[in-house]
């Protein structure tokens, strides 16, 4: 039976267990027994963690702490994307296929938003029915955003850019992988209990007083966040012990030292948000205070709790497609990667700045005003960090032998959005002018620029880039052009306009708007259906180029990190014995220099 | 077991890799008794009830004090290779886990009557005590795995990763322990 399948099976069993046994427990307490927020939660711990086990955890794993023999799994073709698979190939690939299915989704969703704001008015929802589907939205590419690049090209490049065979906890990878299905199920799942409205980021009071989908919001956070932690226990232990020999700290890859620092912030602020989940749950489930000004509970410390995970998520998001960024601009230009260790600090930089700036999300929230100005200075520092980054990516491509292909065009095209995402920052992050522009389109323009226009086209970039290496084929250069113009041009013309739309009063998270700023709006509908249909033409690329595809060779960039040193798709163990490193991985055009002896 | 001596290729032995990872879970879950803590300050300041029981409080973070020596003992029972002393490390430091469960039982069933979980003190008190039993709870499932594993003879002088594993995080519990007690019983 396919590991998938005994998954449901035991989720659904270990769940009703669970359901029944807190209605019991209910019933013994003198309570109604069928109250729909303790029998579900407890019920999804239950189902969750009998999936787990269903799945491999308990074949793989326990069995052998219980000192019985351990049933690894094993399958080949397609079966073995359907399992507890531990090789970190397979778990790229599985991250690589749910996470690109789950933006064209939640892209889809949005397309629905722009569909209403076509015109001023109600057209085809009401407005809460808007808010909802916002919500969704906002939440899907949240989780796609926070978790592609690294679920997909962490798991699978990590590894192979150090020169090692595998992650350091193979098994722990996996579970960071089928720790996702649960959580994805919970969001299909949450339209048929009324969805939820208050956006990704879950404001209480209402986020305790609104319709049930909360709760599945609640719970499908603190699933991915468990994943997002098991993950990055597993990417700094790799990092850290098991670089190949001479890979010393100054010859790794930038792609691997933006996983690092991704990491970091993962593992840290990941709990935070776990918290507030679960606080916020059991004010909906069993009427604590913690957030319930009823009860004498304090909202506001939410906002703190919540922002100190979701600011750094909004760098763990970009970090990872920085570092494909510059890894890409470095061997498509042919030359060394400028300011290498300036880099590095940039990442480091903005790591550790992460941490003080949360509560430049709450200017307008009524938290004490002493708090103002140091988050806003701590804000505009991250812009010296980031500077660094810039100064790198620029110092690269500065007199290079630029290769338009369709990776560098998505980097370069990330370096111009980019920009426009950190130059309008600088305007959220000033005290005076966002007190004016908050929760405006003008922050929905600014957040796209920076994650659509930044994290996903790196994500793009790394695609498009590693496409040959994960699936041994080639996919059409044309066709990837043709998506990457369509996608740029339509994606400025559809974010751009907003700005200028929230400078004009446009709210966000509303489904109207002022009546003048209806031609705009239809504009800008126009353009974002384009910007939609533009993944149409990578989905077929991506699907005919991996059936059909001309068969690639080793290194068909002729690039020298270590991922293309061996077959496309690599072999088991990677490589056929440990690689020798020797040099640095971007000495283009350096005489003699070598990275490493495979 | 033997494959903890195992080198890989980065330089690093099994065993050195595996403690890596399990300081990285501890830094994490700190962070969640972090978080915990600051709705504690945050919300409330250093404000508390007059009924929370300082001296059964302090009567937990000895038990808890205690089990962490049993459990050191068991650590250093197989590293001499004295399987029948690490079990009996094993068995004293559980029973004095079970022992700090049923107190913490006892106290959650005094204490409802005092400040309930409908007021914001409550409601932190209850879940982080809660969230501590339960990352204790789950050290006493972890060291249950450990002492049949003993049972079964494959723990040795030189190679017992699983012991030093278990222990590590059984200390980690305690010391969060040490930082409840302070946030919520004695400011």
């Amino acid at each position: 039976m396919l590991p998938v399948i005994r998954g449901t099976i035991w989720a659904i069993v270990a769940f009703l267990i669970g359901a029944v046994l807190t209605a019991i427990v209910r019933a013994a307490m003198g309570l109604a027994p069928w109250a729909f927020g303790p029998v579900f939660t407890v019920g999804y711990f239950f189902g969750f963690t009998g999936w787990l086990l269903g799945v491999g955890v308990w074949d793989t794993w326990l069995r052998e702490y219980l000192g019985m023999e351990p049933r690894p799994f094993k399958a080949e073709g397609w079966r073995r994307y359907f399992g507890f698979n531990t090789d970190h190939k397979v778990i790229g690939i599985q991250y690589g296929v749910t996470f690109v299915f789950m933006f064209l989704a939640a892209g889809l969703l949005a397309m629905l938003m722009r569909f209403e704001l076509m015109r001023p008015g109600r057209d085809i929802m009401d407005f809460a029915e808007y808010n909802r589907i916002m919500s969704l939205h906002g939440f899907m590419m949240i989780l796609v955003a926070v978790t592609a690049v690294p679920g997909m090209f962490g798991n699978y490049f990590v590894p192979l850019m150090i020169g090692a065979e595998d992650m350091a906890f193979p098994r722990m990878n996996a579970l960071s992988y089928w720790i996702w299905p649960p959580a994805a199920f919970l969001l299909l799942l949450s339209p048929f209990f009324g969805g939820w409205d208050t956006g990704w980021t879950g404001y209480p009071p209402l986020a305790i007083t609104n319709a049930d989908g909360q709760l599945l919001y609640n719970l499908a956070f603190f699933t991915g966040g468990l994943s997002s932690i098991v993950g990055s226990v597993n990417f700094l232990t790799t990092i850290i012990t098991m670089r190949a020999p001479g890979m010393t700290w100054g010859r790794v890859p930038i792609f691997v030292w933006s996983i690092f620092f991704t990491s970091v912030m993962s593992l840290t602020a990941t709990q935070f948000v776990g918290v507030a989940m679960v606080m916020n749950l059991l004010d909906r489930i069993a009427s604590t205070a913690f957030f319930d000004p009823v009860q004498g509970g304090v909202p506001l410390v939410y906002q703190h709790i919540f922002w100190f995970y979701s600011h750094p998520a909004v760098y763990v998001m970009i970090l990872p497609s920085l570092g494909i960024m510059l890894e890409v601009l470095a061997h498509f230009s042919r030359k060394p990667l400028f300011a290498y260790r300036w880099a590095v600090a940039g990442f480091a930089g903005i790591t550790a700045l992460s941490f003080t700036v949360w509560a430049h999300h709450m200017f307008t929230s009524g938290m004490p005003e002493v708090l103002h100005v140091p988050f806003m200075a701590t804000t505009e520092a991250i812009s010296v960090p980031t500077g660094l980054i810039f100064l790198s990516a620029l110092g690269t491509i500065w007199q290079g032998k630029l290769r338009f292909k369709t990776p560098m065009l998505f980097a370069l095209g990330m370096l111009f959005n980019f920009l426009i995402g950190g130059l309008t920052g600088i305007f959220n992050s000033d005290l005076p002018v966002d007190m004016q522009l908050h929760d405006t389109f003008w922050v929905v323009s600014h957040f796209h620029y920076t994650i659509l226009g930044g994290g996903i086209f790196g994500l793009f970039a790394g695609i498009y880039y590693w496409f040959p290496k994960m699936t041994g084929r080639m996919y059409d250069e044309r066709l990837g052009r043709i998506h990457f113009w369509l996608m740029f041009v339509f994606f400025n013309l559809t974010f751009l306009p907003m700005a200028w739309l929230g400078l004009n009063g446009m709210n966000r998270r509303i489904g109207d708007y002022p009546p003048q700023l209806g031609g705009v709006n239809a504009f800008v509908s126009m353009m974002a259906f384009v910007l939609g249909a533009s993944f149409l033409i990578f989905v077929y690329n991506m699907v005919v180029s991996w059936v059909r595809g001309h068969v690639a060779e080793a290194n068909p960039w002729g690039v020298r990190t270590l991922e293309w040193a061996t077959s496309s798709p690599p072999p088991e163990h990677n490589f056929p014995h440990v690689p020798e490193v020797l040099g640095g991985p971007y000495d283009y055009g350096v005489p003699g220099a070598v990275h490493a002896r495979v | 077991m033997s494959s903890e001596a195992a080198v890989y290729e980065g330089g690093y032995t099994r065993l050195q890799i595996n403690r890596m990872g399990l300081w990285f879970f501890i830094i994490s879950e700190a962070f969640m008794f972090l978080a915990l803590h600051s709705y504690r300050f945050l919300a409330l300041g250093t404000e508390k009830p007059e009924a929370v029981n300082v001296f059964l409080g302090g009567v937990l973070t000895v038990i808890l004090l205690a089990s962490s020596v049993t459990a050191h003992q068991a650590e250093k029972a197989i590293a001499r290779g004295d399987t029948a002393g690490l079990q009996r490390g094993l068995m004293a430091t559980m029973g004095l886990g079970v022992l700090f469960l049923l107190l913490v039982a006892y106290e959650w069933g005094v204490a409802f009557g005092e400040f309930p979980p409908s007021t914001p003190f409550g409601s932190i008190f209850y879940l982080t005590t809660g969230m501590h039993a339960l990352h204790l709870l789950s050290g006493i499932g972890v060291l249950a795995l450990v002492y049949k594993a003993a049972k079964r003879g494959i723990f040795t002088a030189e190679s017992h990763w699983g012991v030093q594993g278990g222990v590590l995080y059984w200390h980690f519990v305690d010391v969060v322990w040490l930082s409840v007690f302070t946030s919520l019983y004695l400011l």
